[in-house]
């Protein structure tokens, strides 16, 4: 097993036997190793809602260590190319929204360890929006933004 | 055997950067009236050896034919990734590919 051999430690060497456990355990969906599913943050209509019913009330601080690359304007909303890009330590996940959308939040991503804190995806705009992608990392809810302008809106 | 995932995986030394294009209509409820309601994947999970390497959870305000890249590294020697979808009617699928 390649994980005990990179932690010649033996306490280590006992954790990492540990954490396979689950996965023997369970062959199915792994719900017991992950976050549950943000069903209300999914069902929130607007985005202070979405944003409480993932985080609740942590502080969330604008960080130019997260960047969003998105067009300024885009002819159609139903398929709209994203990036988003963490220069932070340890960013467990990224929650991508958009603050005009029917249901604004578009998707959460958890990065496993070894998996750089980047994502590229497409998304529906519905209409002229904020998009705002908050990382969860060890210092705290990091938070970026970028007004987007859309002609022709993606049914959402 | 999947039909509806394709992956495509370029190597840069250790790092991989993984393309993946799943086939599907990531429908909206207002979009799908006529044929029985919102059709959109909810989950995507992309494992190595028993270990997350991504996980994903989508609303239906992810387009069409969803795309999604992402960047791991990647130990010497070949890997698996096994990737698996499932969506709010029940559908999934899986696939498995070597880093």
């Amino acid at each position: 097993m390649a994980i005990v051999a990179k932690n010649p430690e033996p306490r280590r060497r006992v954790l990492a036997a540990l954490a396979w456990l689950p996965t023997l355990v369970c062959s199915g969906w792994s719900r017991l190793t992950r976050a549950a599913r943000p069903d209300a943050a999914f069902a929130a209509t607007n985005l202070d809602a979405a944003i409480k019913a993932i985080y609740g009330d942590q502080r969330l601080q604008a960080d130019p260590r997260v960047t969003i690359t998105i067009a300024n304007f885009v002819d159609n909303g139903s398929i709209v190319p994203i990036e988003v890009a963490v220069a932070a330590p340890k960013v467990r996940a990224v929650a991508i929204l958009a603050a005009d959308n029917p249901v604004p939040l578009l998707s959460r991503y958890e990065f496993g360890a070894g998996t750089e804190a980047f994502i590229a995806t497409r998304i529906k705009l519905a209409r002229s929006t904020r998009v705002v992608a908050i990382a969860e990392t060890e210092i705290g809810l990091l938070l970026a933004e970028h007004q987007v302008g859309v002609g022709k809106g993606g049914c959402q | 055997m999947s039909d509806s995932i394709k992956v495509r995986v370029e190597r840069s030394g250790d790092v991989a950067t993984v393309r993946v294009l799943i086939n599907h209509p990531m429908l909206a409820a207002q979009q799908a009236e006529a044929t029985g309601g919102a059709h959109y994947i909810t989950d995507l999970e992309i494992e190595r050896a028993g270990a997350s390497v991504l996980r994903a959870d989508w609303g239906p305000g992810i387009a069409r034919n969803p795309l999604v890249v992402f960047r791991c590294q990647v130990a010497t020697g070949a890997a698996a990734l096994r990737i698996r979808w499932r969506d709010n009617r029940g559908g999934s699928d899986e696939l498995t590919v070597t880093l």
